[in-house]
């Protein structure tokens, strides 16, 4: 049977991997390549690079290539500057399994529709980062213009028709803390779509992630920043979710 | 042919994603050879087809470069021949994926919608079916899928299975005909097991 997945987020920004807060404060952390290179040899089911500050210059193709040439043997997801089908194919080939798209879901659908024919749907994941107000109301949030409103009709068109084939559900004000993911958010997105979710924002303790992956629909867990600052931190979350389906690392064997 | 370590043939068709697969090889200590010309993959002892995408548009770009013919032309002449995920697919005989297209032809069988759920997409465990002694290590081990269109055919070219939920109806995992083999996972994105059992099936296929 299908895994719950734990996957490794590293954060990057003007090329450099940074711990972020809530997408509005950042700390340096790193060479990108480092991180994503301790995430493979711990045992991540997936490492997610979300490069933050691509606007319109398309994806950081120089920095999938670094990451490329490290022979990473586990699972390379990527979001940030994704806009058309060249970007998807490019990315693609420089070595990633999954693209996270974000504005262009709102601005662009003929686009995502493209990409799903370029690289197919089972690659595409929808991030939708979302702020639960003090009313109890979710809002999808552009993070360029800072804008909060109703999840977008267009959106809610593809996640139905299932133009994409996860949905990675980010908890906007949760991000870069360790306060916990605010579940309600999940619910908000299941009601528009049977896809498979993956959660990220605020996720560190064990207890708040095993509470999470008990949900039939959630395929997953994203955790940031809680995983860089210990060796083998995957392994050592896993240890903690015992009562969670997950997969046991186990390296190459060399001959 | 090469002498010493085992050449790695990668069809370069355009079309996904070459890159991991090419360093997974060179890692697993092969020599690779990434080409689209057929002079170039002729000195392959074994031969790889990776693939990321839809179908329609890799079956287009096989038969526009030539490859299509000469895989064809590869397996009869029973070279080993290795297909990855799409390039697993690629190798049966047709795909309903946006509309329905002819495959490559080489294992009978087709590629159809995977139904309820429609996605399969994580790590599951392989079940090795009877009779495939080069699997049988990886038994019960966990692979990395993703994919939402899956092999149907004849029992008897399974050479592995996977469930998405305990007791659900199998999904074929990888399918063999001779020489050529078809995974539907990644091997090259599986850590561990991955990589050794894709060790193993380019090591015997070099040994033929």
């Amino acid at each position: 049977m299908l895994r719950k997945r734990l996957l490794g987020a590293v954060v990057v920004r003007h090329g450099w991997a940074v711990q972020s807060f809530g997408y509005r404060r950042w700390l340096p952390l790193g060479k990108p390549e480092c991180l994503v290179k301790n995430l493979d040899r711990w045992g991540a089911d997936g490492i997610v690079v979300l490069a933050i500050d691509r606007g319109d210059q398309g994806p950081d193709l120089g920095l999938l290539e670094r990451l490329g040439a490290l022979g990473l043997s586990t699972p390379l997801t990527y979001g940030g500057g994704l806009a058309t089908e060249e970007h998807a194919r490019a990315a693609v080939s420089a070595g990633c399994e999954r693209l996270i798209l974000d504005t262009v879901l709102s601005h662009d659908p003929n686009a995502v529709a493209a990409m799903g024919r370029a690289v197919g749907v089972q690659a595409l994941v929808a991030a939708l980062p979302l702020v639960r107000k003090d009313n109890g109301e979710v809002l999808h949030l552009q993070y360029t213009t800072g804008a909060q409103a109703s999840l977008p009709p267009s959106i809610r068109q593809m996640l139905t028709t299932e133009q994409v084939s996860e949905v990675l559900v980010i908890d906007a004000m949760g991000e870069g803390s360790s306060q916990g993911f605010t579940s309600e958010l999940l619910d908000t997105v299941q009601i528009h779509t049977a896809l498979p979710l993956l959660a990220f924002g605020g996720l560190a303790e064990a207890f708040q992630i095993s509470t999470l992956l008990s949900r039939p629909q959630l395929a997953g867990v994203v955790v940031g920043n809680a995983l860089n600052y210990r060796e083998h931190s995957i392994g050592n979350l896993k240890a903690a979710l015992t009562d969670q389906p997950l997969r046991l690392h186990r390296a190459h064997r060399d001959p | 042919m090469s002498s010493g370590r085992l050449t790695v043939g990668i069809v370069d068709y355009g079309v996904g994603n070459h890159t991991s697969v090419l360093r997974c090889v060179r890692q697993l200590g092969f020599r690779p050879r990434i080409s689209p010309q057929p002079d170039q993959l002729d000195q392959a002892d074994v031969l790889l087809l990776p693939g990321v995408g839809a179908f329609p548009t890799a079956m287009e770009r096989l038969h526009a470069t030539g490859l299509a013919g000469y895989l064809q032309r590869a397996a009869q002449l029973g070279r080993p021949l290795i297909g990855i995920c799409l390039g697993m697919q690629l190798l049966a005989e047709s795909s309903t994926e946006l509309g329905f297209t002819p495959g490559l032809g080489l294992i009978p069988g087709a590629v159809e919608a995977i139904g309820e759920p429609r996605w399969h997409i994580g790590w599951n465990s392989l079940e090795v079916a009877e009779g495939q002694p080069l699997l049988h290590a990886s038994d019960g081990e966990v692979m990395y899928f993703n994919h939402s269109y899956a092999f149907r055919g004849p029992e008897t070219f399974v050479a592995a299975r996977s469930r998405v939920r305990e007791g659900s109806e199998p999904l074929v995992a990888a399918i063999q005909r001779g020489s050529v083999w078809g995974l539907q996972f990644h091997p090259e994105k599986s850590q561990g097991p991955g990589l050794e059992l894709l060790e193993r099936l380019i090591q015997a296929g070099g040994e033929r």
